[in-house]
């Protein structure tokens, strides 16, 4: 298994004091807490550096973990192996659930708990209702617009008869509803973490994401997209397609609409009780060049229309 | 895996009792209330604590309150501060993402 360097997790040197010690966690479990930090290998990090301080704060840990990394066996590719016959001399008395690396397992065994892995959860009674579970799934617009089923790759925390929890994995396919909104949560009912004694089990709680789109900005169940016109479109008015995601749908552009207008189409968006609307965006885009005949247009044009696009600026 | 489940969509006005936010998230009572009074989490229904009402949106960050009291150490009054302060970093770079998207459907 791979060797844990606790010193070079906790940015501390090997003659670190236990106050040093205690100022860098402080200061990276700040950094690292899954609830402030957006990184995606957070929870990560911050599991590892609360391992690497459950060793380092501790003076029997800490000694014995440095007499091992001197005397521990190291292959190629780092590879790290206890001496043969090594025993822990060091206890655990809690029993809070907790999960250590394969590492910390193979020096300090696997009784007792983690006091600051990233975990809910407190110590259990009897009869207790299972903890709810949370879970997060990102979906694409057209998914969340139409419906549909998807997998959801979970772990659940189970508990052996010794009360030691450990995670395994489960799947179960979910029926998402058609116009699930952006954060909308569902609830599975019974599908949470299993209760205690005669409790019963928590529940499962989706969160639903959705991811960006190219086309379309989600807000709430409101929809909204560019819609680039020709300037004589804009001017002249336009009958358009315009794409919705149940498909395309036909836009009365009225003439002389501004760039930036907004124009809406009931009941577009995403399905609901009250369904959203989609908003079109208008944008004003030129042709790359005028040459030629449209040149000599767009002169005329020039001439013959008195218009001040810049009635703010002073001469 | 055949069978596929069907939930149950969670409204925002929906609430949790007090013992059922603690059963729930495997809360203390007594922490509850002391986000109720700090003003961490909105509450609905009389002042008694049997008859509070919990938004679940507000359950959930009070669970991550008391992970954040847990893991940092923070007093109640942190814990207000910086839960606020979470909400206005979430929602103000939902903001920039909004607007980094239309000035690149502008721009595109």
């Amino acid at each position: 298994m791979e060797f844990k360097d606790y010193y070079k997790i906790m940015g501390v040197e090997e003659n670190a004091t236990r106050e040093e010690i205690k100022k860098a966690y402080k200061r990276l479990a700040r950094k690292y807490h899954p609830d402030v930090s957006k990184a995606e290998d957070a929870e990560e990090k911050f599991k590892e550096l609360g391992e690497a301080y459950e060793v380092l704060g501790d003076a029997d840990k800490r000694q014995e973990y440095d007499e091992l990394r001197k005397l521990g066996a190291s292959g190629a590719g780092g590879e790290f192996r206890p001496p043969p016959g090594w025993e822990s001399a060091t206890h655990f008395s809690d029993t809070d659930t907790g999960e250590f690396s394969d590492f910390f397992t193979s020096i300090f065994g696997r009784e007792g708990g983690f006091h600051r892995s990233y975990q809910r959860g407190q110590a259990r009674s009897f009869d207790m209702r299972g903890e709810d579970i949370h879970a997060n799934l990102s979906l694409f617009l057209e998914e969340v617009h139409a419906g549909t089923k998807k997998v959801l790759e979970l772990r659940v925390p189970v508990v052996d008869e010794q009360g030691l929890v450990s995670h395994k994995p489960r799947k179960l396919r979910v029926k998402i509803p058609a116009g699930t909104a952006e954060g909308q949560q569902l609830r599975l009912k019974g599908q949470g973490a299993p209760g205690i004694g005669n409790g019963g089990p928590g529940d499962l709680i989706v969160t639903v994401n959705i991811a960006p789109h190219p086309l379309y900005t989600v807000q709430g169940r409101n929809l909204s997209l560019v819609l680039p016109l020709a300037p004589w479109e804009a001017a002249l008015g336009a009958k358009l397609d315009v794409p919705t995601p149940a498909g395309k749908v036909k836009l009365s552009v009225p003439a002389g609409t501004q760039a930036g207008a907004r124009l809406r189409l009931k009941g577009k968006g995403l399905p609901g009780k009250t369904p959203g609307d989609l908003f079109a965006v208008v944008k004003i885009v030129m042709p790359e060049e005028s040459t030629g005949t449209a040149r000599e247009l767009w002169g005329k044009l020039a001439e013959e229309v008195t218009f001040n696009p810049r009635p703010n600026w002073q001469d | 895996m055949s069978k596929t489940y069907e939930p149950e969509t969670i409204e925002q006005d929906q609430g949790y009792t007090v013992q059922e936010v603690c059963h729930r998230y495997c809360l203390e009572s007594e922490f509850v209330i002391k986000c109720v009074d700090f003003g961490i989490t909105e509450v609905s229904g009389s002042s008694k604590a049997e008859s509070l009402l919990i938004p679940v949106e507000s359950a959930s960050r009070m669970a991550k309150a008391w992970r954040l009291q847990r893991d940092l150490g923070l007093d109640f009054t942190g814990l207000a501060i910086v839960l606020d302060l979470l909400d206005e970093i979430d929602q103000l770079n939902g903001q920039v993402e909004t607007m980094a998207r239309r000035l690149r459907d502008w721009e595109g």
